[in-house]
């Protein structure tokens, strides 16, 4: 009896043991490889066109479908996640991704990514509150905003917090 | 059935041969992360293997020691400061301004902490495997280095688009992280051939190798470290060669920053930057996350920011340095998101507030008092080893921790940890 209880403690430590290897050793660093391929695949569809960055969106959402299952060690699965909703045009999903990233690490291309997807949700004043943090930490971020009357009242916010020698 | 300690230590070694070397090539973070993933990996099949021993009644505890075993009670003073310090980080974590961050954090404390206590246990039986495993993978390292900085041999080929220097790294992945991982390497294989005579003509040939790419590497901060160490390790010999030591430092220091050519342009920079008050591009443009942790510990000065949420913070405290401090603005990293603050004392203090950085000082001052614990009889080579070693890891440890970040990254991290668990395993009795 004793010796069954103690190989069925066994089995279950062993199963265990497994499953944690899995989870906190093997898919963190499959997900990184993965996550690594599809920043690529994101970053050089940026400037292109509609095609590509859709491509790339399929591409990317197709291999880290199971990496946002897992503890994330990092931002890079959900702001590549964001990234790629934010390319299909649905900014929702993009905007919720962006902010788990946020959770992790507060960098200025979340922010910008962000702003962007907030844009095309239609909510103008949560993109500018957040473009003028992503400019407040990285003052060249303003040149990349798209749009010229968002970019104007980002430098104007810009100029009244920080001071007018903030933006160089 | 003894099943406990052969199987930690084949795991002790596996992981001080394998972390330093475990790479994901071309991956983006392709090597700091495989090496935090293995130090994961061998905690939890330790944990696995001691709770298998136990439900197998495999385990031995105080009282059951063999005979060339030292008892658990000698280690358990030495043992309680590590312990403080976890116990310290689950506090913080409880009070941090980023729960989750932190929890990843702690989790990497815990990881440290058992791969510690696994290899003072198994070192309780004195092994010279213990001190060459974690030498082989340096050597290596030391060697790739080497080859790296010639122009040699770039394994993972070149890109055009960043400076040579930065990407000699050999496996641990930064020129600085580097350099502070061979400046502790070389240290334990100079405390190891004056400790281990029949392998004294090896060691001392693998203590040239990390000391040649320890110079190569061109970190100020870890060959600063070393030699502020290697004084140390002379002193505990005697107070004359100490000082002779010192001056021979002195002088062999100017012949290598004129002899070697990076080194001496950046004495060349340094010079003119000092003259011209530039103390930020003296300080490798670092003032800003100097000046943010400051502001972090300041804003939290019992419990910190919480583990692990230095570069979570560093947003936020970065703008508000620079409105503090307007001439921060001009360096030239002002838009590089610094995920640690390249200074160990400060990240320590604005995360776990001044209760963690004395803690943290505590741990290196019981470390360097093992140098001093003489016991009565003959000392074992791994006794000298210990004798040897503990003080100068401790001074390395806290030169370093200035301006590097030795508990930020594992291969670092785990060297360290490995031959202070060495020492306080050796101690003279």
């Amino acid at each position: 009896m004793r010796r069954a209880i103690q190989l069925l403690l066994l089995l279950i430590l062993a199963a265990g043991t497994v499953v944690a290897l899995r989870v906190f050793v093997y898919l963190p660093l499959v997900c990184e490889w993965r996550a690594t391929g599809a920043l690529y695949a994101l970053e050089n569809a940026g400037e292109k066109d509609e095609r590509t960055k859709l491509e790339a969106a399929r591409f990317a959402l197709g291999s880290l479908s199971e990496c946002a299952t897992i503890p994330a060690t990092d931002f890079k699965v959900p702001y590549e996640l964001a990234t790629a909703y934010r390319y299909r045009h649905e900014p929702r999903p993009a905007i919720a991704l962006y902010k788990e990233a946020l959770a992790l690490d507060r960098r200025p291309e979340i922010y910008f990514g962000l702003g962007m997807a907030q844009l095309d949700a239609g909510e103008r004043a949560a993109a500018i509150e957040t473009f003028t943090e992503a400019t407040a930490f990285a003052p060249t971020v303003l040149a990349d905003i798209p749009y010229d009357e968002v970019r104007a009242e980002v430098a104007q916010r810009i100029r009244a917090t920080y001071g007018a020698d903030w933006i160089r | 059935m003894k099943l406990k300690v052969p199987f930690v230590l084949g795991l002790v070694a596996l992981g001080a041969l394998c972390i330093p070397l475990a790479v994901l090539p071309h991956a983006f973070d392709g090597y700091r992360l495989p090496k935090d993933l293995l130090l994961r990996g061998e905690a939890i099949v330790i944990v696995a293997v001691v709770l298998g021993a136990l439900v197998l009644g495999a385990a031995r505890f105080e009282g059951q020691s063999t005979a060339n075993e030292r008892p658990w009670s000698a280690d358990r003073r030495l043992l309680l400061l590590p312990l403080a310090a976890f116990a310290w980080m689950i506090i913080t974590t409880l009070a941090s301004t980023n729960r989750g961050v932190s929890l990843r954090a702690l989790a990497t404390g815990a990881a440290t902490l058992i791969v510690f206590a696994a290899t003072v246990a198994v070192a309780r039986v004195p092994r010279f495997l213990l001190v060459a495993i974690p030498l082989v993978a340096a050597v290596i390292n030391g060697l790739l280095t080497i080859v790296e900085e010639t122009g040699l041999w770039m394994p993972f080929g070149l890109d055009p688009s960043v400076p040579h220097h930065q990407q000699c790294t050999a496996l641990i992945g930064n020129p600085n992280e580097l350099g502070s991982y061979l400046a502790a390497a070389a240290l334990a294989c100079l405390a190891a051939a004056a400790a281990y005579e029949a392998h004294r003509k090896l060691l001392g040939l693998a203590a040239a190798v990390l000391v040649a790419a320890l110079v190569a590497s061109q970190t100020l901060t870890a060959m600063t470290a070393f030699l502020a160490a290697v004084l140390a390790m002379l002193a505990l010999v005697s107070w004359r060669r100490a000082v002779a030591g010192t001056l021979i430092a002195a002088l062999l220091t100017v012949v290598v920053v004129v002899l070697v050519p990076p080194l001496r342009r950046r004495a060349s920079n340094i010079e003119r930057w000092v003259r011209k008050g530039h103390y930020n591009a003296v300080l490798t443009n670092r003032l800003t996350p100097f000046v943010a942790a400051s502001m972090m510990a300041a804003d939290h000065p019992l419990t910190g920011a919480g583990p692990g949420t230095f570069g979570w913070n560093y947003l936020p405290y970065k703008v508000r340095a620079e409105q503090r401090y307007p001439s921060l603005r001009h360096a030239y990293n002002r838009e590089t998101s610094f995920g640690e603050v390249h200074s160990d004392h400060l990240q320590v203090l604005a995360e776990s507030g001044v209760p963690g950085t004395m803690l943290f000082l505590a741990v290196l001052a019981s470390l360097a008092g093992i140098s001093f614990r003489k016991g009565s009889g003959t000392v074992t080579r791994e006794g000298r080893f210990a004798l040897l070693l503990a003080l100068p890891l401790a001074v390395l440890w806290l030169v370093l921790s200035i301006a590097q970040f030795p508990l930020e990254t594992a291969a670092v991290r785990m060297l360290l940890v490995h031959f202070a668990a060495l020492c306080v395993a050796w101690r003279a009795s």
